[in-house]
């Protein structure tokens, strides 16, 4: 048989975005190869398939696929399909996409969270982002908006390994405005979809997308999620496949934090920096790494994590994380006492005045000003501010 | 006989002489008015003969010929009843022509023969006077409102009959004259006082600049901070109006028929509130008929825009040219009227659709929705707005620790004084505000020393401004200037000025 024109008739069997991945594995074993199906008497067909699915299968019979197509398609069938997605319980049954897949030997670490991020959610996801970018961990999510957008988009600004998988065909963007992460994605990082190209982002399609998240990762970052999200659906696959899921503490005042403080409460770990964080996924992967040497599964999964807890050079990075004594110098007394009663969540001017009873209104919106201009602060509406950390 | 009597239409707030010639010759009986009367003057005919013979002075059974020069000009309104009556008294032998030499009339008449109010008849007794006359006649009505000028002698009639008479011998049957002029009691309009809004001190900074410099502002803040609030104390603190500013306005109000007749010199800045489902004609002026809109009658007084985003997106757009040239100009096919539209812009919105952002706790509003949510707001009108503030919601228990704010006296004290400094400045301009500074005398009037001009290149820089907004913020911290009553515009200045522009992060989601 030749494997090269059994792959194009598997492509052409996922053209069906409605035959999941186990039923077209089953079809293809009924068969013995997806050639024979597409060879196969006409009414034995209509008996295994579902009316929906015979319909479109009759569609694209005969449908002759153009060569310059520039997606690439893998099936579960290659070599090069994501051995982690192989193991969980309905892979697809194959996969288009741009760039290169996630590699199997080097940690990767789904980052997601809520659309709407708030400053917060912002932060975390981009020191994140650039953290695992720079420590050489692949960094997997969504592409949309908010939380998956902005971690992918700090992992590619620090030459990180990223990768998204979308909910629609891997030729569109969805959303648009992630357009210019879209563009360096499919140069420097990958681009998965299981849906066929061009077939457009519907609502149905994101939940299974999730279970590709999750199912490429090996630990699953919550950053922010409120208390009934798609972000949670996404945790729930991941638990069902064996991830570890990390969630970024919030205040519990924060329905932004809700998702996040309830899957702590339910035992996930909690997520405390990106250094503690690597150290335990450092852990989780050399388990894998023992689990899949016994098995005999991959090859040599060296680890490539570049640095780790223990480097003395990491601490100092911890503390400057959560630490803030560094970024005050060179700062009068009075932008001090401004910097420290703002946070990640936005303060009014207003609430700044009641703070800090001895300043007026124009005082502080001068000092407000210095800071802004040396990039101390963020103004995000006409009368809110929060801080940066730098 | 033919005869020529001096009266006045309005166009726009101008008022515009116009000779009333009749004529009345022998031939079929007939009644026409030639001269481009608008559908009120043409009707004038039945008014005017059946108050004549409601009068018990009929009207000759003559071909009688009217015609209004200059008789290119378009006419409306009612004023021309009384001359167009007075001119067939005339040519039918019952008056003497002379007794109308230099005597300007102007009045509608009833079916029975009395005299009602007209529109405008302040820019038509200056007018009268600036012509040279020596008496005008307006309706009784009228009477207190004409009387704001002096110079001329202004005689009020109630009935045709009584004009009649006092043609006749004037001596033996006067005209009412206003005998107590100027001492009609005014209660003091009572504006909302700035003591009664608790808290909120960037808000009412920024009024105070607003007011001080005339410039124009946008609240922005969730719903029940007291945006309305504000902006309803907003003319208790501008500067008063000078006694030319107030006949400017009570002519518009006069024009527009909107004057009211207890209170017939306006002394006070108005506030002019339309709502959201304002028409475009309704706010800049316009009708078959041209009337001043919203603009023109908030003309040196505050023009208050609730709920920015939910007016029509082309209506407000509408505003750029009025904002720019300070006056409306309507065009008819036969002719153009302009109408002055120079106020202080105040407006209100929401931060987002929902009203709570950025407090995620209460808004879940996305970035797309209030990207759109946003947009309803074009850039153009964006760009004229000089002040931004956002307001907050403030905890009862907070309001509770914080002392009175300070009250509108004093606010008003400090706007009356840096209105003096603009003035002095101004003294050799056509401008009298400095949000009015023109782009060309911004470096003579707004004039930076070594240390602002350094900060002001790095805040250009590091805020990447527009030229256009640098100078807004050039022009706002002239009048923040002021209110310090500080020549020179100081780096706490320019700061200042720069906390209030509107913040590219928030407003350039896009």
């Amino acid at each position: 048989m030749n494997t090269n024109s059994e792959n194009s008739f598997i492509r052409r069997l996922c053209l069906i975005p409605n035959l999941n991945g186990r039923q077209g594995i089953r079809l293809i074993d009924h068969f013995k190869s997806a050639k024979n199906i597409f060879d196969a008497d006409q009414n034995k067909l209509k008996e295994i398939l579902p009316e929906k699915q015979y319909d479109k299968f009759s569609m694209i019979r005969d449908f002759k696929e153009s060569t310059d197509e520039p997606l690439s398609f893998v099936s579960i069938y290659d070599p090069e399909y994501p051995e982690r997605l192989k193991n969980i319980s309905d892979p697809p049954l194959g996969l288009w996409y741009y760039g290169k897949l996630p590699e199997e030997d080097i940690p990767s670490v789904a980052v997601i969270g809520a659309r709407d991020c708030s400053d917060y959610g912002r932060f975390i996801a981009t020191s994140l982002g650039e953290y695992l970018g720079k420590s050489g961990v692949q960094v997997i999510s969504g592409l949309a908006r908010g939380i998956d957008g902005i971690a992918q988009k700090a992992c590619l600004d620090a030459d990180g390994l990223s990768c998204a998988v979308l909910g629609c065909g891997a030729d569109i963007c969805y959303p648009p405005s992630n357009k210019p992460v879209y563009e360096k994605l499919k140069e420097k990082g990958c681009i998965i979809s299981s849906y066929p190209p061009g077939y457009p982002a519907i609502a149905a399609n994101f939940p299974p997308r999730n279970r590709i998240v999750s199912g490429l990762s090996d630990a699953v970052i919550v950053i922010e999620a409120r208390q009934k999200s798609g972000t949670l659906i996404t945790v729930d696959m991941a638990l069902e496949q064996g991830r570890e899921v990390f969630a970024v503490p919030g205040r519990i005042t924060d329905r932004l934090s809700d998702g996040c403080n309830g899957l702590i409460g339910q035992g996930a770990n909690v997520f405390l920096s990106p250094e503690i964080f690597l150290c335990e996924l450092n852990q989780v992967f050399e388990k894998k790494k023992k689990k899949s040497a016994c098995e005999g599964i991959s090859k040599d999964p060296g680890m490539r994590i570049k640095s780790g807890i223990n480097n003395p050079k990491n601490r100092s990075r911890h503390r400057e994380f959560c630490g803030r004594d560094e970024a005050l110098s060179g700062l009068s007394e009075k932008e001090k006492a401004v910097l420290l009663k703002l946070s990640l969540s936005p303060v009014s001017t207003d609430q700044l005045l009641l703070m800090l009873p001895d300043m007026d209104y124009t005082e502080l919106s001068l000092i407000l000003m210095q800071l802004l201009i040396g990039g101390n602060v963020k103004q995000i509406s006409q009368g809110n501010f929060v801080r940066i950390y730098k | 006989m033919y005869c020529n009597i001096t009266s006045c239409s309005i166009l726009g707030i101008e008022a515009i002489p116009i000779n009333v010639e009749v004529d009345v010759s022998n031939g079929l009986p007939s009644f026409s008015i030639v001269g481009s009367p608008g559908t009120e003057v043409k009707e004038a005919k039945e008014r005017v003969f059946t108050a004549l013979k409601n009068t018990c002075l009929p009207s000759p059974l003559s071909k009688i010929t009217v015609n209004l020069s200059p008789a290119d000009l378009h006419k409306d309104g009612t004023a021309l009843d009384l001359p167009i009556a007075i001119g067939i008294l005339i040519c039918s032998g019952k008056l003497k022509a002379r007794s109308v030499s230099k005597t300007m009339m102007i009045g509608e008449l009833g079916l029975n023969g009395e005299i009602k109010p007209v529109r405008g008849v302040l820019p038509i007794v200056v007018k009268a006077k600036k012509e040279g006359c020596k008496q005008i006649i307006v309706p009784a009505d009228n009477l207190s409102e004409a009387s704001l000028i002096g110079g001329i002698d202004i005689l009020g009639a109630d009935t045709l009959d009584s004009v009649y008479r006092f043609l006749n011998d004037p001596q033996k049957n006067p005209l009412i004259t206003n005998t107590d002029k100027g001492s009609i009691k005014r209660a003091p309009v009572k504006h909302h006082d700035f003591s009664e809004v608790s808290g909120q001190d960037g808000a009412k900074r920024a009024s105070m600049i607003a007011a001080a410099g005339f410039h124009s502002m946008l609240l922005s803040g969730p719903p029940g901070v007291g945006k309305s609030l504000i902006a309803k104390c907003i003319p208790g603190i501008l500067p008063p109006l000078t006694e030319e500013e107030s006949i400017e306005i009570t002519s518009i109000l006069s024009v527009a028929g909107k004057l009211d007749r207890a209170d017939y010199l306006v002394k006070n800045r108005g506030f002019e509130a339309p709502h959201h489902s304002i028409t475009m004609s309704a706010l800049l002026g316009g009708g078959t008929v041209p009337k001043p809109g919203a603009v023109s009658l908030s003309h040196r007084s505050v023009l208050f825009l609730d709920e920015l985003t939910e007016f029509d997106r082309h209506t407000l757009d509408a505003l750029r040219q009025p904002l720019e040239d300070k006056k409306v100009r309507i065009n008819r096919v036969n002719y153009q009227v302009t109408y002055p539209a120079d106020f202080l812009l105040l407006c209100a919105m929401n931060p987002c659709p929902c009203g709570y952002y950025p407090d995620r706790n209460k808004c879940s509003c996305t970035e797309p929705e209030i990207k759109r949510y946003l947009g309803k707001i074009s850039g153009p009108i964006l760009d004229r707005i000089d002040l931004c503030v956002e307001m907050n919601q403030v905890k009862l228990s907070d309001l509770a620790n914080k002392a009175g704010g300070i009250s509108s006296e004093e606010m008003r004290e400090t706007v009356i004084n840096a209105r003096e400094m603009q003035k002095k400045r101004y003294a050799s301009e056509t401008y009298r505000f400095n949000s009015e500074i023109s782009g060309a005398d911004i470096e003579k009037y707004c004039h930076l020393g070594p240390k602002e001009k350094a900060l002001s290149e790095k805040l250009y820089d590091s805020l990447s401004l527009s030229l256009r907004s640098y100078h807004k913020i050039l022009r706002l911290s002239r009048t923040i200037a002021d209110l310090d009553q500080s020549e020179e515009i100081q780096e706490k200045h320019l700061l200042e000025a720069v906390s209030f522009r509107p913040n590219p992060a928030y407003w350039q989601r896009m």
